[in-house]
């Protein structure tokens, strides 16, 4: 239940509108390779959502074909019928057949003549007004859901024209969310210590709807949206930071600050255990297919492998020596993993050959300059890494020991080094299994072994990545294989501090590269760029000795500048107009003095209001059409007046469009750039914080007497600003 | 806060005696005892400013005769009272005695108006208030005092050298005094944001700590408490400079540094909304007599430093406003109870009365715990004094002494005492030399017998549980079990020793001997465990060497001494 909320108005200024790239640190990646592309076969999009509310997606290019073997031996599984991938809500499905994007797989002969190309900008959405903490793709990736800071959760179809719509509230920060395909819902957790299961099967989009942000589950409203299930945890150590379901729906786990593992079962919101052996927060968890297996990566660098059967731990990987902050596999089992961890570095550990997971392998792939905050891998092929910094990494995978063996043994001239692959021992990490089954000798008779071939490269291989080589092995400080990544998403600078300066109008900010740059906030235009130096130095040299109320309020949290109006103070300054930077020739009083919430209120507005008066305007000229018509007999046409058109046109419109004339004249301003957003369409950037249901308090939808026309207004009606001011 | 009424208190020498040593014409004394047994204190109170100023006026050196009263410095300071109390009961004749803490309290009314009604004391906010002005006035006199026998003593232990008294520029770099070295501690308040796993911290020294207490608890689970993270979520989110917005975060404070002595005061007092006003709470508070701290951050450097419970502020009442306090005391290895002008014995299997409980006996306020390794020589002490409370050092080196490593032990001595005499006196340079092998000797065979550690007791109780009756007999007992030598010649020595010590009691020069301070102060222990016959040399001893700890003229060089390792 949402309370009332209290009425502000914010916008936020833009720069760089066109670079797409995010303007801070990236949360969240979703990889889609399943949507067809230009071709007749996908060609892979990856959705990336960002710290600064913007859900991105990005054109891969990626030479994809489809699969005709299994990638994974399902011993117990049947073929994949590939035609069967749209089904969704029936639970007899097997469970392979929810990983649909199993069915699309990286062309390699392809992948391998060429260059990979580089991804290219495909889609941008605004669709938060704080970080987006996690994003997923549902209804065989047609759907995406996001949850945010904001403590919203929304849902976009970014194959059609929607605007992303609320489906489901929190009443703290959204740290999480997991998605059954199977009986379709979706879990959210979040800081308020809550984990809503929310049911999204009847989103579809309505064919009569189009692009209005209106009834978009075709019945039901916004207002109805209730989780079907809610766990409430009260310990002020219970956030929800990590959140992961099996296919099937049968099992839900979260992580969080209390070091412990919770099992919940989904359909009716208890807990069936809880798994202790971490010492710190748990900030990823994955599990299998069958809900038999979890992993989980914790601020305490261990991985643990869990059987919820027999309700213990059954290994623990120690590969990392910093936190794990994420984890991906796309094995049913989980017997191939990437973790990645907050000094950057991502490993990949795979034991899907053997039985004892000491005889696994680990090795560094890459590392990156920062936490690894997600990562997403495809094929092994390809991995992307986001951190705390706008760009994402592409970074060329390692193939799985088998694929090695495959590719040397298969290849007549293993000198092509694009096949032989020969990892270096200073990129292995040794696999020390603390589970009970240490007991095992550590030889491994690997069949592959006696196999061994004249090619002493990957007689190299196996020494060193089995048995006594492990002793080695330096644990400290691997070496990742891959120095520099393949291609780079490129993000763009985003706003991280400001300072608000004396007049209240102008403020300073610091962004990301360590650039000052000084704004206006009632022109929305960057007045000056400093360059890279000390923000509080500036500020104390430009800062002017003046008091001027406080009127509104700033923050960069999502990289931009952004400025709130609250209803009760945002009228509280005034300045005098002459000083307010005004040109051109407006015959300003002596001392008339100019209220700055209502100017920047009415310039926000303008565009809007205008609207409403050609509207209106139309309106009166088809009444007075209709009088005439009624005048001459047989008008049938009277029910044309009747109330059918819906435009809430209060009786005091007539005084406010006089009042609102002058802004008439002023709608040329907003069309000049860097101006506050302006509605053009529902579905722009920044478009949510102006339109959409839950955005802009309603005194702006409509013409009641509002600040503009009010009495005061209307006193000094004759000293508004009748030019604009240049910009 | 809560005002708690303060106690005087007695000082005693002896075990034995029940004679009332102080008179407790008011306040506060209880808890002055316990700062006057805690030794370092003592010596550092009485040996301030540039070293023990002579008792008796001159010495050898011009710059002694320079000093004006015997208290040094005549300061006109809360510590320049507090010095001349110190300095008046342990230069008493007698062991036992009531004393008056008057010179001390008039000034400490005329300073304080806290302390200025008749209105009941905290001693906690006293203790705070005391130290916190005997840091200061010793920060300024160090800082205004002119040129003084600070050149030879160097003793000033707040770092500045001879000479540098003038220079205040050296002084008022270093803010550390004495009280501070021995006081305190650093807390360091940590703040770990959860979603970047970025931790600021923040110190904050201390020189006390306070923390709540719960009932039927213990002071180790208080302190843990204490230290427990605090989660800042929901509302009062933290903001991160590296996230650039508000996270969750986990706060905590740790311990970065261990005080030299640890002061605990038990916030036993609780706001009642409905009463409106303080109530005490007297709830039981266990708290044991070694003590080791868990809440210390990771990467401190001796996060096993062991404390031992040395004293203890016993607040007797019901409420928070009016009550009486008294003081327990160790000394010696024996429990004293300081209660006005009372003072008895204990045995240590009582102390558990005064847990909280029960409210005729009181409960626990400000707990004292001295480290078990606390390193007096860097507090620049003599030698003497240090030389003194080596054998409260936990080192295992008793054994090693014990062996008769006569002659291990006599090198560093010998080494250090050549630049003593060097430094030292001139005049008493003979007497020096002569004196130091005849000291020499007696050292050797006089250093194996001290005062057992404070671990070494503790390993010595855990083995002889039982035998826990008498005090002065089972350390005694033990003592000798570990002694390897008790000669006769002991006996001799001693006297001859004293006879000697007896003519340095009038003699300004002979007694300023450090060596002989080691060895009086040594024997003077040791000879507490003897049989009780040896009571008047012991006395003698006792006097000598409270006598010699605060003639520092000779203490010069004792960076040397620093060295010396047993």
């Amino acid at each position: 239940m949402r309370k009332t909320a209290k009425r502000k108005v914010s916008y936020v200024i833009t720069h760089n509108k066109d670079d797409h790239g995010h303007l801070l640190g990236i949360n969240s990646l979703a990889l889609d390779t399943t949507t067809f592309g230009s071709s007749d076969k996908p060609e892979g999009i990856l959705y990336s959502a960002g710290r600064d509310g913007v859900i991105n997606s990005w054109d891969l290019h990626l030479p994809l074909r489809g699969r005709t073997i299994p990638k994974y031996n399902y011993n117990h599984l049947n073929d994949i019928d590939e035609k069967k991938r749209n089904v969704k809500d029936d639970d007899n499905i097997p469970l392979h057949l929810f990983n649909e994007d199993k069915n699309w797989e990286i062309d390699e002969d392809a992948s391998s003549s060429q260059p990979t190309p580089k991804s290219t900008f495909r889609q941008s959405f605004q669709s938060h007004t704080d970080w987006v903490n996690d994003i997923i793709l549902c209804h065989n990736k047609e759907a995406l859901i996001s949850c945010s800071s904001d403590r919203t959760m929304k849902l976009w179809f970014p194959h059609k024209t929607s605007t992303p719509c609320t489906i489901g509230y929190h009443t703290d920060y959204i740290k999480a969310l997991a998605y059954a395909s199977g009986p379709g819902w979706v879990a959210s957790g979040g800081f308020d210590r809550k984990i809503a299961l929310w049911d999204i099967k009847e989103c579809r989009l309505a064919p009569s709807t189009s692009s209005s942000s209106g009834n978009i589950f075709g019945g039901l409203s916004e207002r109805d949206f209730q989780p079907i299930v809610t766990i409430a945890e009260t310990s002020p150590k219970s956030s929800v930071y990590a959140l992961a379901c099996n296919p099937s729906g049968s099992v839900l786990v979260s992580g969080s600050p209390e070091k412990v593992i919770k099992v919940w079962d989904p359909k009716s919101g208890k807990r069936i255990t809880k798994l202790s052996g971490h010492t710190d927060n748990i900030r990823a968890i994955l599990i299998s297919d069958d809900g038999e297996l979890i992993l989980s990566g914790s601020s305490d660098t261990t991985i643990k492998l869990w059987s919820l059967s027999a309700q213990r731990c059954i290994n623990t990987f120690t590969t990392h020596s910093d936190s794990i902050w994420s984890l991906y596999s796309d094995h049913p089992r989980l017997k191939v993993f990437y973790a990645g961890a907050k000094d950057g570095l991502v490993t990949r550990t795979d034991y899907s050959e053997y039985e004892e997971i000491d005889d696994g392998e680990c090795v560094a792939i890459c590392k990156e300059n920062a936490g690894i905050v997600k990562l997403v891998a495809l094929d092994n092929k390809y991995i992307w890494t986001a951190t705390c910094s706008s760009s994402i990494k592409r970074w060329q995978d390692i193939p799985l020991r088998k694929d090695r063996i495959k590719l040397s043994t298969s290849s007549p001239t293993s000198s092509t080094s694009q096949n032989a692959f020969q990892i270096p021992s200073s990129s292995l990490i040794k696999l020390t299994s603390t589970a009970v089954t240490s007991s095992y000798p550590s030889v491994v008779s690997s069949p592959q072994l006696k196999t061994a071939t004249t090619d002493s490269e990957v007689a190299t291989i196996y020494s060193v990545a089995i048995g006594d080589g492990h002793s080695d092995i330096d644990n400290e400080d691997p070496e990742p294989v891959r120095e520099i990544a393949d291609h780079i998403i490129e993000g763009q600078h985003g706003l991280i501090k400001y300072v608000i300066l004396n007049n209240r109008r102008n403020i300073l900010t610091l962004d990301h590269n360590g650039e000052v740059t000084l704004w206006d906030i009632i022109k929305c235009v960057k007045v000056k760029v400093f360059g890279k130096c000390n923000i509080d130095e500036i500020a104390q040299e430009i800062n002017t000795p003046e008091s001027i109320p406080n009127w509104c309020s700033v923050d960069t949290r999502i990289g931009a500048l952004t400025v709130h109006l609250d209803e009760s103070k945002c009228f509280d300054a005034e300045m005098y107009a002459d000083e307010a930077g005004l040109t051109g020739d407006v015959d300003i009083r002596e001392d008339q003095r100019i209220n700055l919430g209502k100017w920047v209120l009415r310039y926000l507005f303008a565009n809007f209001t205008q609207a409403e008066i050609q509207t209106y305007e139309a309106i009166q000229q088809q009444r007075s059409l209709m009088q005439q018509q009624r005048q001459q007999p047989g008008s049938e046409h009277r029910s044309l007046f009747s109330t059918q058109i819906n435009v809430n046109i209060p009786p005091q419109a007539a005084t406010s469009t006089t009042c609102t004339s002058p802004t008439a004249s002023s709608h040329n301003l907003a069309n000049s750039n860097a101006n506050p957003p302006m509605p053009q369409s529902p579905t722009t950037p920044l478009a949510a914080f102006t339109t959409g249901p839950f955005t802009a308090p309603a005194t702006t939808s409509s013409q009641q007497p509002d600040y503009f026309s009010g009495p005061h207004h209307l006193n000094s009606s004759a000293t508004s600003p009748t030019t604009p001011p240049e910009y | 806060m809560a005002l708690f009424k303060w106690i005087g208190m007695g000082d005693l020498r002896k075990p034995a005696t029940n004679e009332p040593w102080s008179s407790g014409s008011e306040k506060y004394f209880g808890l002055e005892n316990a700062l006057y047994f805690c030794k370092p204190f003592r010596e550092c109170v009485v040996n301030f400013p540039n070293g023990p100023n002579d008792a008796n006026g001159t010495g050898e050196n011009k710059a002694n005769e320079e000093t004006s009263t015997s208290n040094g410095l005549s300061e006109d300071t809360l510590f320049g009272a507090l010095k001349d109390l110190f300095w008046k009961i342990s230069s008493q004749k007698k062991r036992t005695g009531v004393m008056a803490p008057n010179g001390f309290i008039s000034k400490l009314k005329k300073e304080n108006e806290l302390f200025r009604s008749t209105m009941h004391q905290d001693a906690h906010e006293f203790l705070n208030y005391i130290l916190n002005a005997v840091a200061e006035n010793s920060k300024s006199s160090v800082n205004g005092a002119s040129i003084n026998e600070s050149e030879e003593s160097g003793i000033s232990a707040d770092g500045s050298s001879s000479g540098s008294s003038e220079n205040t520029s050296n002084t008022f770099s270093s803010k550390t005094t004495w009280v501070h070295q021995l006081f305190e501690g650093t807390l360091t308040n940590e703040t770990k944001c959860l979603t970047c796993e970025t931790i600021t911290s923040r110190d904050d020294p201390f020189l006390d700590l306070s923390i709540d207490i719960e009932q039927n608890s213990s002071v180790t689970s208080c302190l843990r408490q204490f230290s427990a993270s605090e989660m800042l979520v929901h509302q009062n989110k933290f903001f991160c400079d590296v996230c650039c917005g508000l996270q969750e975060a986990e706060k905590s404070m740790k311990i970065k540094k261990l005080p030299n002595v640890l002061a605990l005061h038990l916030k036993r007092f609780k706001y009642q909304e409905k009463l409106q006003k303080y109530i005490k709470l007297s709830y039981r508070v266990v708290f044991p007599f070694e003590l080791r701290l868990f809440n210390t951050c990771d990467d401190i450097k001796d996060p096993d430093r062991l404390y031992e419970l040395y004293a203890i502020c016993v607040h007797i009442g019901s409420g928070p406003y009016h009550g009486h306090y008294v003081t327990l005391v160790k000394s010696m290895g024996q429990w004293l109870l300081f209660d006005d002008e009372n003072v008895e014995t204990v045995d240590e299997s009582e102390i558990h009365k005064y847990f909280g409980d029960l409210p005729a006996t009181g409960s626990g306020y400000v707990l004292f715990y001295q480290a078990c390794d606390l390193d007096l020589s860097s507090l620049g002490l003599p030698y003497s004094v240090w030389a003194n409370n080596v054998a409260s050092s936990s080192s295992s080196d008793f054994e090693i002494s014990a062996e008769g490593a006569a002659a291990a032990e006599s090198h560093p001595i010998d080494i250090q005492l050549t630049p003593n005499t060097t430094n030292g006196v001139n005049d008493n340079g003979n007497n020096n030399t002569t004196a130091n092998n005849e000291e020499l000797k007696r050292e050797h065979r006089q250093t194996p017998v001290r005062e057992p550690s404070f671990s070494e007791r503790w390993i010595l109780r855990k083995n002889n549980s039982d035998k826990r009756k008498s005090h002065v007999d089972q350390e005694s007992k033990d003592n000798d079990e570990n002694t390897h030598e008790k000669t006769p010649s002991h006996e001799k020595e001693k006297s001859s020793w004293f006879g000697s010590s007896k003519s340095n009691n009038k003699s300004k020069e002979k007694d300023k001997d450090k060596d002989k301070d080691e060895k009086k102060t040594l024997s003077s222990l040791e000879s507490l465990f003897e049989d009780s016959s040896s009571k008047k040399e012991k006395k003698e001893e006792k006097k000598k060497k409270n006598k010699e700890n605060k003639k520092m003229d000779k203490l010069t060089g004792t960076n040397g001494f620093k060295s010396v390792t047993l």
